[in-house]
């Protein structure tokens, strides 16, 4: 196809729509001679490079107007003689006159002009609108990077302590057994030598001391385990049982705190066998848990019901009062670790926020669930459901 | 008296401090509230040395985990360059090599001085001696311990950098 010749009128055209673009995209023009003096500039480059003073960059070095392309002489030389196309930097900041930050988009490239003659063409783009929503992105993205780290070196802090604090609580858990054992043992002893009928107060006393050598016991018990659970080291030793039977011994060892509170406890167990393949001694744990909570956070004369049945291939359990019950703020965070709930002013206790958590993880290592159901001055009741096969 | 002009960069991740540096060394005051720097903002100061004066065009770069091509071109004819981690934070001192590269790839002969910046946050520091010094070591280079809160040691890393830039 043969280029046909542009004519005035199509030149005149383009040197507006030349000055129309720079216009809307404020761009600002200035020529340099190959000496790197700054010959002609356009009529918006003063204000582009503002506060410099009209007419104040004619014969200057290009390098004392645009200072940023000191250390770039020789890239400038190597455009002058053809081998480098252009160089750009963006995104350059300069204070306006009222010390806002201004952005400019800064290349200079060749131009060889019958006109001008040789040099550099350098152009300045204002792209101050555009570059200060860059900013805001920017400074988001960075605020919360930081935000991130920030709460990741707190969360490792928190992990720290709290392994600690779990290591402190284990250890103790250890040191108090021994002791513990040697008053249990004691009050085994005083029992066979002491002849209750002359001393009948004794009994009672004694039954009280092996009460609570073993409530504390399985409140050691409770904190070994979260130690060993948290690590990840808690296993089963699963071995086929009869559920009924065990719910019979957990009965029998909150039997007598049950009395003492004059509670009854009603037990509609399955006649059906239900022979589970479970961790005796860990469901043992977790039934006396939901028993004991269900005897303490009970009224002198309450009731307890405990139930088994089968739902088809599962296993139900389950643990009914009629005593304080919780509010829904308390039944939501039931199983959270550590979690109290308010104290009721008639109770006079309160939990350590630890024994649901691990009825719960012990159920759930069992490849089974538990559910709370509780309302406020009526009781709670919970269920526990475990495969026939874990 | 002869007046040489020379080209430097800050490099270094984001809000390790570099235009809280640069701002402290060039108009010796401090601001605590932090502002990224997108683009590049170029500062001069002055130096009088014993025979010339020199002319320190500081270039503080947009901080960020990557140099991509557009802050790579900035790095075109840079004499010398801090690259600056935050002694508060550990993944700010991974980087500093990354930097470096990026810098020798352009100038092989640019000067270099490291610097562990927020020495004054002492109770958060996490950043030892002895990790700066080995990062430095492996460079053939040298760090400095700043705080641009207090003004420790800023002057002096710049000159440092300056001593090392007319010294090659």
């Amino acid at each position: 196809m043969a280029v046909t010749p542009l004519d005035m009128d199509s030149i005149i055209l383009a040197a507006h729509a030349g000055k129309l673009f720079g216009l809307i995209h404020r761009i600002a023009y200035a020529f340099v001679t190959p000496d790197l003096l700054i010959q002609r500039v356009s009529s918006n480059f003063y204000s582009a490079l503002s506060p410099i003073q009209e007419g104040s960059c004619i014969g200057q070095p290009l390098t004392s107007i645009l200072w940023e392309l000191v250390g770039a002489e020789e890239s400038l030389q190597e455009i002058l003689d053809g081998s480098l196309p252009y160089l750009a930097f963006e995104r350059v900041n300069r204070p306006d006159s009222n010390g806002r930050t201004t952005y400019l988009d800064l290349s200079v490239t060749k131009l060889d002009s019958s006109e001008l003659g040789r040099g550099l063409l350098v152009a300045l783009e204002d792209v101050t609108y555009t570059a200060e929503v860059e900013q805001r992105l920017t400074q988001n993205r960075n605020e919360l990077a930081l935000a991130r780290e920030e709460l990741l070196q707190a969360n490792a802090q928190l992990q720290r302590l709290n392994r600690q604090k779990t290591l402190f609580l284990s250890m103790a858990a250890h040191d108090l057994r021994g002791p513990l054992s040697v008053i249990r043992n004691s009050g085994d002893l005083i029992a066979h030598i002491i002849p209750t009928d002359t001393y009948p107060k004794a009994l009672h006393y004694l039954h009280l001391i092996d009460f609570q050598t073993n409530h504390m016991d399985w409140l050691i018990r409770d904190f070994l385990d979260l130690d060993q659970i948290e690590q990840g080291i808690l296993t089963l030793r699963l071995m086929e049982i009869d559920m009924n039977e065990l719910i019979l011994k957990v009965v029998d060892l909150a039997r007598y705190l049950a009395e003492r509170r004059e509670l009854s406890l009603e037990l509609k167990l399955t006649a059906e066998p239900m022979r589970l393949e479970v961790d005796a001694s860990r469901i043992q744990q977790a039934l006396y848990n939901l028993l004991n909570n269900a005897v303490k956070f009970n009224r002198k004369g309450g009731q307890i019901v405990i139930e088994s049945f089968w739902e088809g291939d599962t296993a139900v359990l389950r643990i009914s009062d009629n005593g304080f019950g919780m509010t829904a703020e308390e039944r939501d965070h039931a199983f959270q670790l550590y979690y109290q709930g308010n104290t009721n002013k008639e109770l006079q206790t309160q939990g350590k926020g630890l024994g649901l958590y691990i009825v719960k993880l012990l159920v759930e290592l069992h490849g089974g669930r538990i559910t709370l159901e509780s309302e406020w001055d009526k009781g709670s009741r919970f269920t526990i459901y475990l495969p026939r096969n874990p | 008296m002869k007046i040489v002009q020379k080209k430097i960069c800050l490099l270094g991740d984001f809000a390790v401090g570099k235009t809280s540096l640069v701002r402290r060394f060039v108009e010796g005051r401090f601001d605590d509230k932090y502002l990224s720097t997108i683009g590049v903002k170029v500062s001069r100061r002055v130096i009088e040395r014993a025979d010339h004066t020199l002319n320190m065009l500081i270039w503080d770069l947009v901080g960020g985990n990557e140099l991509s091509q557009r802050e790579t071109g900035y790095l075109v004819g840079t004499a010398g360059a801090l690259i600056v981690c935050d002694l508060t934070r550990p993944e700010t001192v991974e980087t500093l090599k990354r930097y470096a590269y990026h810098l020798r790839v352009v100038n092989p002969a640019a000067a270099l001085v490291f610097i562990g910046n927020k020495l004054d946050l002492t109770a958060e520091r996490m950043v030892t001696d002895d990790t700066l010094t080995a990062v430095s070591a492996s460079l053939q280079a040298e760090f400095q311990l700043t705080s641009a809160k207090t003004g420790q040691n800023v002057a002096e890393a710049f000159l440092r950098l300056a001593e090392k830039m007319e010294a090659s």
